[in-house]
């Protein structure tokens, strides 16, 4: 749809229509939900345990190994739900080992350490896997476009939205709902004032840092017909989960939800407008969130502004 | 933190340290200096084993391998073993120059192959004239590698974008469609092929209707193919490669586009072809091809197939590809010219080099290197997708539809920036 | 007998030590399977580390985004020598001045804020320029970056030009310029002005109390920091004769951190120095033996993290204080 006459020096800049719009808007929703998925594991483990876990990208990408593995022997559900649980279960052997140490030293040292991990990890899972990235399909019930009428649109995409939303949502219940789930949410504010409570405060800590590890990797899971398998793809989800955590106040459920949704509707936007500028807007973004609410959206003081 | 620093290191604390070291680098450098004393013919490959053309990496090395097995097994080259050094470039310009520097400084090579696209290639391109080494660059098609980046040292085999748009262009505005859409990988390979196409396109009297500019590492087309669909073209021009080209394939498929436009691919490998299975290539009504053993009438190419079978049988790819013939014909090339010139020294190869025409080219025509640009002139070839009711074997996915001369399709002085420089001794 | 008590303790000093062991360094590289370029790349990457620490350990502000200005500083080198003059000095001036402006700038905007979100917005800004270089094609040259730049000859006042194409020849200027770097710095800590850093460090508010603009402390760190990695930068890509993205990459941001710590920089002015060449050595070493170098390296940095948290020169501390 040309809006402007063909003098005019803007001509080359098309003005989507009505159908691109849509279908780009729906896309950032689907993103944003991916990304808060992302993010709200790694949100966990800094708001309840202040840990910043530089990690949190490769137990995203080995959610997808672990997937990409399990789908070829036992589907795609199988995959959904044993994939997380092993990735899970690394995190807390990662808690056990290491991170264990780190508690109550300088947050950098804790950053540090993880983002060691994370180098190694990376190296082995070229070592294990190859080096190659590997492409993979949506399953084979989601595969194709539906016709919605006036537009066509991924059915895996759709999948993908509502797998995502489902998961917030049961983190949300056992957040709100659940009594661990509110010890966990009192840890975020006061850790001290958990353990006096007669909480073990050890356990909560391994607890919320397999928790983060798991959402992590079904993160993976879910992400990886879109994204693609790469050793290199915890990048992709390391990155958006600092910004979102920034933008949306550290600790806060809501305010990660609301970060993501933003990053994905700025991401679908400058693809629409200025593809070039698709992965700077989320700095951007978060720079001028940061400027003017300091904790973010919806955050709130928290012990790592020392 | 909180801990004061210091700064003190006592002298003596300073000097122990220091014995400490040298004895370490000493005794760790022993076993180096034992192996010293060895003279086979070092070949430095810097190729991509992993990152956006990782795929290619395992086929170049098959490619390195026949050529070093047709000299050694006859006795090696003025007498001596040829040998081949890797070094995975991981598609990155950064690291390449590092792993070449590398296989320069400490390895001693006497000789370079390189691949993983153009940027890697422009890299190496200046090392190659920095470090008055030769090189033979393998894979990228862009066309400032033999134009501003040209020089005496740097030798490019594969055909390149200019000669592609020259062959693929007027064929596709003849048979195919009048009314094109361009898909342009943002970064230099896919602009100039997207510019040489558009010059052919308008002398053909078909017309653009749109193009989008298609950043490195999209993992979502989603948004180009709804522009696509809204611009109503005949054609897709996709200039685009290597993962992200398995990507877009993908997600063609998935929004179903080839049912309301034809696709064309200038360039395919058929590694790329792979990793997407042929039921989902075949959304291309046309694929140019640089090499594959679906010519027909060219004598040579069952030997070569039958060889890479023998010595690669658990090769990640059935068949030898583009990439193992441009690395196997530019490797065999470069030490035949070794040969006649009977020595290592890089200016007496490069004249041994420069003009050289070889029949036994596996394409129709003679190969000829030109010495004004350093290109290996070849053909150039296109394809339609085989059905899959007459596919031998899963790799036999292309179906011969034509091919252009090298001699009358690549790029001609007038048009070429390439500005070679005088040798030492010239 | 002031003079001569202030040489002997300037000899006391590691300065002229380093400086003969620098002088050997190149001749003992190809033990290891190493050349004297990578002798200069440890210098080059030791500045780095040494500018880069006056910031965390000095000023205590953890800047993941530092790889920014190394990058910066590089690409004003390559092009001032592409668009302006094949110039040394203008070159490196121009370096320095680029990147020292961007930290400036950023700065300016960081300094207020406290701990992790101070970390965070480096990480930001830092993308923000690597996305920068990545994309912006007409100026930094996109993915391919620019190459084939030459190193012009060294002038100097009285002397004939000296040609640094040579890796002897360039590794002693790179020695020169990174002797001049660690000296300027240390007397930079040692000044007042250190003391007033190193007070902000232990605790800010007191150091508000007694009077000082901390932030306009922190800000001016910031950008003497910068300065100093530009021009590391800017060396690096005379080094290479090409700069590339990846070089103002957060995986950069992180390596410098991690040698810094890793060598003992939190406790020890010369710490980074350690970090910075063991790091070079083994990323050569191990990686001409196995590709999967990565993986060792981040071991390596793992144990040192979990058991010496301050760093190789950690360790002789302790065993000083075991004595």
């Amino acid at each position: 749809m040309r809006v402007f006459p063909a003098c005019c020096p803007c001509r080359r800049f098309e003005m989507p229509d009505a159908v691109e719009f849509l279908s780009q808007g729906i896309n950032g929703v689907v993103l944003g939900l991916l990304f808060s998925t992302i993010a709200i594991g790694f949100t966990l483990m800094l708001g309840v345990i202040g840990i910043i876990n530089f990690a949190h990208g490769i137990l995203f990408a080995l959610g997808a190994y672990f997937a990409l593995t399990i789908r070829n022997t036992l589907g795609f559900w199988a995959a959904l739900i044993v994939s997380p649980l092993i990735v899970g279960l690394i995190g807390i052997i990662i808690e056990r080992l290491a991170i264990r140490r780190m508690y109550g030293k300088d947050a950098l040292f804790c950053l540090l350490l993880t983002f060691g991990i994370a180098m190694s990890m990376e190296e082995l899972i070229r070592m294990i896997w190859g080096k190659l990235g590997h492409s993979i399909s949506a399953p084979a019930f989601v595969s194709g476009s539906i016709d919605l009428g006036f537009m066509l649109y991924s059915k895996y995409r759709l999948l993908l939205a509502g797998l995502s939303a489902l998961i917030l949502f049961l983190v949300w219940l056992f957040l709100e709902k659940t009594t661990y789930g509110a010890i966990v949410k009192a840890g975020a504010q006061d850790a001290e004032m958990v353990g006096v409570l007669g909480n073990n405060i050890s356990r909560l800590r391994t607890f919320v840092f397999g928790f983060g590890s798991a959402l992590a990797g079904i993160a993976g899971v879910i992400a990886a017909p879109l994204w693609s398998v790469r050793p290199g793809m915890g990048n992709d989800a390391i990155m958006p989960a600092f910004v979102i955590v920034v933008l949306g106040g550290i600790g806060s459920f809501w305010g990660t939800v609301i970060g993501g949704l933003a990053v994905g509707l700025s991401i679908s936007l400058a693809v629409m407008f200025l593809p070039r500028m698709s992965d700077l807007v989320m700095y951007i973004l978060a720079a001028l969130v940061l400027l003017f609410w300091p904790r973010g959206i919806m955050g709130e003081k928290s012990i790592l502004e020392e | 933190m909180g801990r004061k620093i210091d700064g003190d290191i006592s002298r003596r604390t300073f000097l122990k340290g220091t014995a400490a070291g040298i004895t370490f680098l000493t005794v760790s450098g022993v076993p180096a200096l034992l192996r010293a004393q060895q003279p086979p013919i070092r070949i430095g490959a810097v190729i991509p084993l992993s990152g956006n053309y990782g795929f290619l990496g395992a086929s170049e090395r098959c490619g390195i391998g026949l050529a070093l097995d047709e000299f050694n097994s006859k006795g090696g080259l003025l007498g001596r073993k040829v040998e081949v050094l890797e070094e995975d470039c991981a598609t990155d310009a950064a690291l390449a120059i590092r792993k070449a520097q590398r296989l320069l400084q400490s390895e001693k090579v006497d000789f370079f192959v390189n691949g993983g696209g153009s940027s890697p290639s422009a890299a190496m391109a200046d090392f190659a004239k920095k470090e008055g080494v030769i090189d033979m660059c393998i894979d990228p098609n862009s066309d400032i590698l033999t134009g501003e980046k040209a020089n005496r040292y740097f030798f490019m085999i594969p055909v390149l974008n200019y000669q592609i748009a020259h062959t693929i262009a007027p064929y596709v505005a003849d048979n195919i469609g009048k009314k094109w859409y361009y898909f342009t990988h943002d970064y230099s390979w896919g602009w100039t092929l997207t510019e040489s196409c558009r010059k052919f396109m308008k002398e053909k009297g078909a017309q653009e209707v749109g193009e989008s500019k298609i950043p490195l590492n999209t993992r979502d087309y989603s948004s180009f193919i709804l522009k696509v669909r809204s611009a109503k073209p005949e054609v897709l021009m996709v200039n685009v490669a290597g993962v992200d080209f398995t990507s877009l394939v993908e997600q063609i498929n998935e929004f179903g586009l080839h049912k309301s436009v034809k696709i064309v691919v200038p360039l395919e490998d058929f590694e790329d072809a792979w990793a997407v299975g042929p039921e989902k290539n075949a959304v291309f009504t046309l694929m140019g091809v640089e090499w594959h053993y679906a010519i027909p009438g060219v004598s040579g190419i069952k030997e070569f197939v039958d060889k890479y079978k023998r010595l690669y049988p658990r090769a990640p790819y059935p068949c030898p590809t583009t990439n193992s013939y441009n690395t196997y014909i530019g490797v065999r090339e470069l030490l035949r010219a070794v040969e006649r010139a009977g020595t290592l020294e890089a200016p007496k190869v490069i004249k041994a080099l420069e003009g050289n025409t070889f029949k036994d080219s596996l394409k129709n025509d003679s190969t000829t290197i030109r010495e004004w640009d350093h290109q290996f002139v070849q053909d150039f070839y296109y394809f339609r997708p085989k059905k899959k009711k007459d596919m031998k074997d899963w790799t036999d996915i292309y179906e011969f539809v034509g091919y252009g001369k090298g001699s009358e399709m690549a790029i001609t002085r007038d048009l070429s920036q390439a500005k070679m420089e005088k040798l030492p001794g010239e | 007998m002031g003079g001569k008590n202030s040489i002997q303790q300037f000899l006391r000093l590691p300065f002229i030590w380093m400086f003969l062991f620098f002088l050997i360094l190149p001749y003992l590289m190809p033990l290891i399977k190493g050349y004297t370029a990578l002798a200069s790349e440890i210098l080059i990457y030791a500045m780095f580390a040494l500018g880069f620490n006056l910031l965390l350990s000095y000023t205590g502000l953890p800047s993941f985004g530092h790889a920014a200005f190394f990058g910066i500083g590089a690409y004003g080198m390559a092009i001032t020598q592409l668009k302006w003059a094949k110039d040394l000095w203008l070159g490196l001036f121009m370096g320095m001045i680029a990147a020292g402006l961007f930290a400036a700038i950023v700065g300016a905007i960081l300094c207020r804020k406290r701990g992790i979100y101070f970390s965070l917005l480096t990480l930001a800004f830092g993308q923000m320029f690597f996305f920068i270089a990545f994309r912006w094609d007409e100026v930094t040259g996109g993915e391919t970056g620019l190459t084939g730049l030459g190193r012009p000859p060294l002038k100097l006042p009285g002397l004939p030009a000296i040609d640094l194409t040579g890796p002897m020849a360039f590794y002693l200027f790179t020695l020169a310029v990174f002797m001049v770097v660690m000296v300027l710095v240390w007397r930079l800590v040692r000044s007042p002005f250190g003391s007033v850093l190193q007070s902000i460090k232990q605790n800010e508010i007191r150091a508000k109390y007694l009077g000082y603009n901390t932030v306009f402390y922190k800000w001016i760190s910031f950008t003497i920091s910068g300065i100093i990695s530009g021009l590391a930068g800017a060396m690096f890509l005379l080094q290479h004769g090409a700069v590339f993205p990846t070089y103002l990459h957060w995986t950069e941001s992180g390596n410098v951190v991690m040698v810094t710590i890793m060598g003992g920089g939190v406790i020890n002015f010369f710490g980074p120095i350690l970090g910075a060449g063991i790091f070079v050595i083994l990323q050569n070493a191990i990686g001409a033996l196995t590709e999967h170098w990565l993986f060792i390296l981040g071991l390596i940095f793992i144990s040192i993290i979990m058991i010496i948290p301050e760093g190789i020169l950690g360790l002789f501390k302790r065993a000083k204080t075991a004595q």
